[in-house]
C-alpha cells in the first residue's frame, strides 16, 4: 500500500501538514455549518419529531408518503416550479432589457443607475406588504389605473391566477434591478472593438446584440439564472407579505410550507423532509446549471 | 508549486489519508475527555455554597400595549409592599408564533425567560398540551369561578384548561361586535338585520358594485383572519368548523352566497386583513361588518375625528344564524399563566394569586380596559357611560355568547380549514372536495 509507505514524519517534511492546517478551519467550518445540519435535516425528515406532540421516532419514509398525498405540499411544489421559473425567467430578460438602458449613453444616466435599485434595497416583507395596500381593491393604485383605463375592476387575490400572476411579477419587480447591475457589469466587459467590426461587416443593432452581447454574456446569465434559482426556491417573505400563500393554497411555495410545518406547527420531522425535497429541486438546477456553464465556450 | 504527485502518492491515496485524518479529528473531538466528570454525578448539598437571601423577583410578560397600564397597576395596588416581591414587567413577542417558537426553545433548555406571562387562547392550547404550564386549580379559592358568568366558565373550560386542569385565567374577554351604519339604515329606511336571510337581503339595499360599495365586508385573508369567520358563521349555524359536519356545510354555503349571490358580503375580503377592512368601512364603502372592539378605538381615534360620529358607528347584537340567537358570537381572551421551568416559581405563584383575585382585577380594569371582561366584580366596577362597557354588558345580558369552537391541535386545524374553505369559496375547488380535503387533512392531525 502506498499510503502505508508514507510515515507522518515525511507528509510533514512535504508540506502536508502545513496544508491540512491552513485547509482545516474552512473544513470544519462548512463541516459544523453546512454538512452538520444538512445530514441532520435528512435525518429529521425520516422521524416524526414534533415538540409539541412529543413524538420522536422513526417512521421510515413515511413523511415521504405523506407528502405524495397532502394537498398543501402538492400545490406548494407545483406552484414552486412555476414561480421559480417564471420569475428567474423574467427576471433575466427585464434585468437585461433594464441593463441595456443603463449601459446606453444619455444625460443623467448616474441617477438612473442609482434609482434602478431602489426596488431592489426595499426588504423583501416590507415590498409584500406594500404590493398587497397597492393590489387592494378599494385603495390600491394598480387597480385604480386599471378601473381607469379599462372599466375593469381588479380583485388580484381572490383568484389563483391573478394571485399567481401578482406575486410572480411582484418578485420580478423587486430583483430585475440587481440583475441589470450584474448584467451592466457584464456589458461593460465586452470589447467595444467586436460591436465596431460588426458594424463595418454591415450587421445591424439586432444581429449585434444577439451575435456578441448574447453569447458573451452567457457564462453571466447562466450563473446569475442559477442564483436566482437558488435564492427564489428558498425565499418565502414576499409571498408571506401578500398573501400568505392564499387564496385556499395557490400561491404557497415550498419553503413557505416548510416555515408553516416546522415553525408553526413544530413538526420537525415532516418539515424537514420537504425541506430536503428543496434541497433536491436545488442540487438539480445546480448541476444543470454547472452542465451548461460548461457547455458554454466564449471565446474571441 | 506541491502536488501529491510530486510527493510521490496518488490523488486518491492523498483524499483517502486526509479524509481519515479529519474523520479522526472530528471523533477525537466528539469523544468525552477523561477530565469529564460523570454527567448523574450529584453534588452534594454540604458543598454548595451558602445561598444569599436577596430581593425575590418575578417576571411578568405582557404585550407591548399592557405595558404601561400593568406597571400602572401594580404600582397602585403596592404588590410589592405587601409581598417584598419585586415584580419586572417583561415585554412579550406580538405574535403567538414568535413566542411560541422563544418559550418552546427555553423549555427544552430547562429555562423561562419570564415566570408568569399574559396570553392568548392559541398559546394556551399549545402550551398546555405540550407540558409548559403550571396547572392553577389550587392556586384558586373554592369561591373563584362564582365571580365569571356561565359563557365566561363555560369558555375557560374548554380553552384555559387540559384534561381536567386550569393553566389560565382570563383578565381580557372580548368578542366580535357587530357594527352598522345607522346613518345609512335610517336614511333607507330598513331595519338592521337580524337574520342570516335578512342579511343577504341587504346585498340588494346597500351592494353597489361599481362604487365599491358593500352591505357587508370581513377580514379574511390567510392567516387566522378567515378562520375567525368561518368559526363566527358556523357557530351561528350550530356547529363547530373543526367537525367539519353539516352545519360547516351549511355556513360554508352561505358565505359563498354572500358574496356571489345576493352579493352582500365583498369577495375581495377574501385578500384583506382587519387594517384594510377598517379602512375601507373608515371610507363609506360598508354598511355593516363584524369586528373586534379595537375598532371602535381606531374609529374614535384622532385620525378619523373628522369622520366619527356615532351614528356611523352603532353596536347591534349580531344576526342570528340557523342555531338561535344563543350562539350569535363568541369570545376569546387573554390570559395570566405560569410557565413550568421558572426558576422563580413560588414567587409566580404569588403573583398570580394576586393578580386573579377580586380586588386586583378590578383595579387592573380600572387602569386599562386591557383587563375589561365580563367577570361580575369587574364589569359591575367598569364605567357604565363606555360604549365597551357598554357593549359588553348588551351582549352578556341578552346571552348571545356562544364558545369559541376549539380543536386541540388549534394552530394546525385552522390552517387546514383555511386552505380549503379558502379555495372553495374562489372557484378552486367544489363544495363537496374542499369539506373531503378538510375531512381528511384534520384526521391527520390527531
Amino acid at each position: 500500500m502506498a499510503l502505508a509507505r508514507l510515515s507522518w514524519s515525511k507528509l510533514v517534511h512535504r508540506r502536508y501538514a502545513l496544508f491540512l492546517l491552513l485547509v482545516a478551519p474552512a473544513f470544519l467550518l462548512r463541516l459544523t455549518t453546512a454538512a452538520y445540519p444538512i445530514l441532520q435535516t435528512i435525518l429529521l425528515g425520516f422521524t416524526n419529531l414534533d415538540i409539541l406532540k412529543g413524538t420522536d421516532e422513526f417512521v421510515g419514509l413515511q413523511n415521504y408518503a405523506r407528502m405524495g398525498t397532502d394537498y398543501g405540499v402538492q400545490n406548494a411544489l407545483s406552484f414552486t416550479v412555476i414561480y421559480v421559473l417564471s420569475s428567474t425567467v423574467l427576471q433575466l430578460t427585464v434585468g437585461m432589457l433594464i441593463a441595456l438602458l443603463l449601459n446606453a449613453s444619455f444625460r443623467g444616466r448616474t441617477f438612473a443607475r442609482t434609482i434602478n435599485l431602489i426596488p431592489w434595497a426595499i426588504p423583501t416583507i416590507v415590498a409584500g406588504y406594500g404590493f398587497r395596500w397597492l393590489l387592494d381593491e378599494q385603495f390600491g393604485l394598480i387597480p385604480y389605473w386599471l378601473f381607469e383605463l379599462t372599466g375593469i375592476r381588479l380583485v388580484a387575490f381572490i383568484s389563483p391566477v391573478s394571485a399567481r400572476v401578482a406575486v410572480v411579477l411582484g418578485h420580478v419587480w423587486k430583483d430585475a434591478p440587481f440583475m441589470a447591475v450584474v448584467y451592466l457589469a457584464g456589458l461593460q466587459g465586452v470589447p467595444q472593438e467586436l460591436y465596431e467590426a460588426a458594424t463595418v461587416d454591415g450587421a445591424g443593432a439586432w444581429q449585434r446584440f444577439w451575435r456578441i452581447t448574447v453569447p458573451l454574456i452567457m457564462p453571466l446569465t447562466i450563473t446569475m439564472g442559477l442564483f436566482r434559482t437558488v435564492w427564489s426556491l428558498a425565499g418565502f417573505d414576499l409571498i408571506y407579505g401578500m398573501t400568505f400563500g392564499g387564496p385556499g393554497v395557490a400561491t404557497t411555495v415550498l419553503a413557505l410550507q416548510v416555515f408553516r410545518e416546522g415553525i408553526n406547527f413544530f413538526k420537525f420531522g415532516f418539515a424537514s423532509a420537504i425541506s430536503v425535497v428543496l434541497l433536491a429541486l436545488v442540487a438539480i438546477v445546480g448541476i444543470f446549471a454547472l452542465w451548461l456553464y460548461r457547455k458554454t465556450d466564449v471565446a474571441y | 508549486m506541491w502536488t501529491p504527485e510530486k510527493l510521490g502518492i496518488s490523488r486518491r491515496h492523498f483524499i483517502r489519508f486526509a479524509g481519515t485524518a479529519a474523520a479522526g479529528a472530528a471523533l477525537a473531538a466528539c469523544a468525552p475527555t477523561a477530565t469529564q466528570p460523570p454527567a448523574a454525578t450529584a453534588v452534594p448539598a454540604a458543598t454548595k455554597a451558602p445561598t444569599v437571601v436577596g430581593p425575590r423577583k418575578v417576571r411578568l410578560a405582557v404585550g407591548g400595549w399592557a405595558e404601561q397600564p400593568t406597571k400602572d397597576f401594580l404600582a397602585a395596588s403596592g404588590f410589592t409592599d405587601q409581598t417584598g416581591i419585586e415584580v419586572e414587567i417583561v415585554l412579550r413577542t406580538d405574535t403567538k408564533e414568535t413566542e411560541l417558537t422563544r418559550l418552546a426553545s427555553a423549555v427544552q433548555a430547562n429555562t423561562s425567560p419570564y415566570d408568569v406571562i399574559d396570553f392568548e387562547d392559541e398559546l394556551t392550547t399549545s402550551f398546555s398540551q405540550a407540558g409548559y404550564l403550571v396547572g392553577l386549580d389550587d392556586l384558586l379559592p373554592s369561591d373563584f369561578w362564582d365571580d365569571f358568568p356561565p359563557e365566561m366558565k363555560a369558555y375557560s373550560d374548554t380553552w384555559s384548561a387540559y384534561q381536567g386542569e386550569t393553566f389560565r385565567i382570563v383578565h381580557n374577554w372580548e368578542m366580535p361586535y357587530w357594527f352598522y351604519r345607522k346613518d345609512w339604515f335610517d336614511q333607507k329606511g330598513v331595519p338592521v338585520p337580524q337574520t342570516w336571510e335578512e342579511v343577504k337581503a341587504m346585498g340588494e339595499a346597500f351592494t353597489d358594485e361599481a362604487a365599491g360599495v358593500w352591505a357587508t365586508e370581513d377580514g379574511l385573508i390567510k392567516g387566522a383572519f378567515l378562520n375567525v369567520y368561518l368559526a363566527w358563521i358556523t357557530l351561528q349555524a350550530g356547529g363547530n368548523p373543526f367537525d367539519v359536519g353539516p352545519e360547516y356545510r351549511t355556513a360554508l354555503e352561505y358565505i359563498y352566497d354572500l358574496m356571489y349571490t345576493s352579493k352582500a358580503l365583498n369577495p375581495a375580503s377574501l385578500q384583506k386583513d382587519y387594517n384594510q377592512q377598517n379602512a375601507d368601512y373608515i371610507a363609506d364603502k360598508v354598511a355593516f361588518m363584524r369586528q373586534w372592539p379595537f375598532f371602535g378605538d381606531v374609529a374614535r381615534g384622532p385620525d378619523n375625528a373628522a369622520w366619527f360620529s356615532e351614528d356611523k358607528l352603532t353596536v347591534g347584537l349580531p344576526p342570528a344564524g340557523p342555531a338561535g340567537k344563543a350562539g350569535s358570537t363568541y369570545a376569546a381572551a387573554w390570559g395570566f399563566g405560569i410557565v413550568r421551568t421558572s426558576p422563580n416559581l413560588a414567587e409566580a405563584q404569588e403573583l398570580l394569586q394576586f393578580l386573579v383575585s377580586k380586588d386586583a382585577a378590578v383595579q387592573a380594569m380600572q387602569a386599562g380596559f386591557w383587563y375589561l371582561s365580563a367577570r361580575k366584580s369587574v364589569l359591575a366596577a367598569a364605567p357604565q357611560d363606555n360604549w365597551l362597557v357598554q357593549s359588553l354588558k348588551t351582549y352578556t345580558d341578552a346571552g348571545v355568547i356562544g364558545v369559541r369552537p376549539h380543536h386541540p391541535r388549534f394552530v394546525e386545524a385552522l390552517t387546514v380549514l383555511e386552505d380549503t374553505a379558502a379555495a372553495y369559496l374562489t372557484n378552486q375547488i367544489s363544495l363537496d372536495e374542499s369539506l373531503q380535503q378538510a375531512r381528511d387533512q384534520l384526521a391527520g392531525l390527531t
